[in-house]
């Protein structure tokens, strides 16, 4: 009998720990969540232990979560369900705002009701905060068949009402995070653009900078085929490429000459033109970026299929416009450079021009007695091959020299002083003045491509007979002026110096009377033009000497030049101005 | 913060998860994907061996109520070993061994298998 007795009491404590041990379970359950919750802002977190912890508590082998995004609601975690939860969303009319089991198709909640027996997740658990609903449990049937007691319906709501302020939380967290990773995104896109606007600054060689680009596209956009198409004035693009099919590619630059090009980076996919879309996409090209400055279209550039087969994003089109705008200044930049160089290059070639120029003319203009000369070169801005120059044979004999050298810059002033070296060696042999001549025709034409001359005119004073004897070697004729102002023009002689070896060149011979005026000048003086392309012209120069035969060599020399220069009255010169006047004194 | 830790072993054709130390809300996501894993890969034969677990709470068993419809539905089973008596009894409170097949040492589990096949 007290076996009995303490068989139902054993029993009935037993029962009565047990019930104790299940309810503290519950409050540890609770408990564990409130933690739980609470200590975590990670919202997979959270969903995890709003499904998980009922599912052990209750026996559910099946549970899903669906949050409101915007005005849907959508599911977020699912257990249970081996293929995942379906992607259907419920508006907040489709919801009851209280723990709701279904059994049959409730007409109330026809669309959830469906869903509900279709996944086999009869048990609706709302998730209320501050009374919305936010979002919303879906728990299967217990799996050991029992229906769910009262006390476990409050069990689950009190965790639906515990976790709506986590669920929020989190959610504002993970939101939070996505912008913090977008930002993170951005920072790291600006760091690489900082990082490549300091490279490409720092070079000026165009290569290095289509190099360092091709780096930074490669390396930002996690690609590896590229091409870069640089369009050159009329002729072959110059194209880098890397893992598309060159000729293909020249194919499709070929057949579209003006290729489409936008202001900013645009997807292959969007391109106006359906052929040229096709061509491209079948090249393998994803995205095109123009290379674009002020608004002339330097190039563009193609990319393929990013290697984690990513879309391009929006702010990546933005970025690759803006690097490879970063990519283009450097380029102009490099071009800039490379024309100021140029530039500085020929500055330094004509300062050296003029220097040999200078050193070749006369420094002082030799005074012979009985006459009166002057000699100037007046240097246009490109330094033409102008010389002149008056060389003492013996007491009473003088050359008088000048002559134009074909070509500018450092190459005529070589050629000039080449004449002058020679013209200087031959003429102290005491030789006839045609033979000089043409040992000089010789010397250039021996030291000069076919298309490199010189108008040479020398003549030889001689200050006792007064008899002047010249050769003229295609050089603009001397006036010689007598007296009264009459001109006739010193023509004997030959052809330029440097066309044609062992030219027969002819002596002209004039006497010169008292107050008689030579009058030697380059085309510069002649072909001097103004702003209407006017010449300054033989007739304006004869009348010019007429008007001021009386005065100095030298102040007509000066004057002259002044003249000259008030008929170009600003209009640019391209050629040096040589004159050499001589008047036999009365 | 205490540790947990799972290791997985070949036994036969069974799969043998050992879980060690505090299974709660923070540690059951290892445990579900090392589960997610196994069932993947199409192993439905599981044993896990709760020799070492010393803390289960109700998210960790939330974690076997997940699973076990993918498992038998595909044939397999997943069944319980060496549960310590702290730890049995929570399982034995919320009635779990009325749906889980509970053994006292890992060798009678895979006997249970052995049997089936």
């Amino acid at each position: 009998m007290s076996g009995f007795l303490d068989y139902l009491s054993d029993k009935y404590q037993t029962e009565n720990v047990k019930a104790i041990n299940r309810r503290l379970i519950e409050l540890s359950s609770l408990f564990e969540i409130t933690q739980t919750l609470n200590s975590s802002l990670d919202i997979k977190s959270v969903l995890n232990n709003i499904l998980l912890i009922p599912m052990g508590r209750l026996l559910i082998a099946k549970g899903a979560i669906y949050l409101k995004d915007q005005e849907t609601f959508l599911p977020r975690l699912s257990k249970g369900l081996s293929n995942g939860i379906q992607k259907i969303g419920f508006q907040e009319n489709d919801l009851p705002n209280s723990p709701l089991m279904i059994t049959k198709i409730d007409k109330k909640y026809l669309k959830v009701s469906k869903f509900c027996l279709e996944w086999q997740l009869p048990f609706i658990i709302p998730i209320i905060s501050q009374g919305n609903i936010i979002g919303v449990t879906f728990f299967g049937n217990k799996l050991n068949k029992m229906p769910f007691s009262e006390d476990e319906t409050d069990f689950l709501l009190s965790l639906a009402n515990l976790s709506a302020s986590a669920i929020e939380n989190a959610l504002k967290v993970d939101e939070i995070n996505r912008i913090n990773k977008q930002l993170d995104e951005r920072i790291q896109q600006l760091k690489t653009l900082f990082d490549i606007a300091q490279g490409l600054s720092a070079t000026l060689e165009s290569e290095k900078i289509i190099k360092l680009l091709t780096y930074a596209l490669m390396g930002q956009m996690m690609i590896y085929h590229y091409a870069i198409i640089l369009f050159n004035d009329k002729k072959l693009p110059k194209i880098e490429c890397k893992g598309f099919v060159t000729n293909s590619l020249e194919m499709i630059i070929s057949d579209n000459p003006d290729f489409p090009v936008t202001e900013k980076a645009q997807l292959v996919g969007e391109c106006v033109n359906p052929s040229l879309k096709n061509r491209l996409l079948e090249l393998g090209a994803k995205v095109i970026i123009p290379m674009r400055h002020q608004n002339r279209s330097l190039g563009i550039i193609l990319l393929g299929e990013k290697l984690n087969k990513n879309p391009y994003s929006e702010t990546e089109l933005e970025f690759l416009s803006t690097i490879v705008n970063q990519a283009i200044i450097s380029l102009e930049n490099s071009r800039l450079f490379k024309e100021t160089l140029e530039k500085e290059r020929m500055e330094q070639e004509l300062q050296v021009a003029k220097i040999i120029q200078k050193k070749l003319l006369p420094r002082e203009i030799i005074q012979i007695a009985g006459y009166n000369i002057w000699g100037l070169n007046s240097p246009s801005k490109e330094v033409g091959g102008d010389y002149f120059d008056i060389i003492p044979i013996n007491d009473k004999q003088f050359a008088l020299a000048i002559g134009d050298v074909s070509g500018k810059s450092i190459p005529a002033a070589l050629l000039m002083a080449n004449l002058q070296a020679g013209l200087r060696t031959i003429i102290t042999e005491n030789q006839h003045l045609d033979e000089v001549v043409g040992k000089l025709n010789n010397l250039i034409y021996q030291n000069t491509d076919v298309d490199r001359y010189i108008t040479f005119f020398i003549g030889i004073l001689d200050t006792e007979a007064h008899e002047f004897n010249y050769v003229n070697a295609g050089h603009n004729p001397p006036f010689l002026f007598d007296r009264w102002g009459k001109v006739s023009l010193l023509q004997e002689g030959g052809i330029i110096l440097g066309m044609i070896p062992d030219y027969p060149y002819k002596t002209g011979k004039v006497q010169i009377e008292g107050q008689s005026l030579l009058v030697c000048y380059t085309d510069g003086v002649t072909e001097a033009i103004n702003i209407h392309e006017e010449e300054y012209g033989e007739e304006r120069l004869q009348q010019f000497i007429i008007d001021h035969k009386d005065q100095s060599t030298k102040d007509i020399c000066e004057l002259l030049v002044d003249s000259i220069n008030q008929h170009a009255h600003g209009a640019a010169q391209y050629d040096d101005i040589t004159l050499l006047v001589m008047k036999r004194t009365p | 913060m205490e540790r947990f830790e799972v290791f997985l072993k070949d036994r036969e054709s069974v799969k043998i998860l050992n879980i060690q130390g505090f299974l709660d809300a923070h540690t059951a996501p290892d445990f579900e994907s090392e589960l997610q894993k196994l069932i993947r890969e199409k192993n439905y034969n599981i044993v896990v061996n709760l020799d070492g677990l010393q803390y289960i709470s109700s998210a960790g068993l939330g974690v076997f109520m997940g699973v076990i419809e993918d498992i038998r539905g595909n044939g397999g089973d997943l069944k319980i070993c060496c549960a310590a008596p702290k730890v049995f009894k929570v399982f034995d409170l919320l009635g779990f061994p009325s749906l889980y097949e509970f053994f006292d040492s890992e060798d009678s589990a895979i006997k249970k298998f052995n049997v089936k096949v």
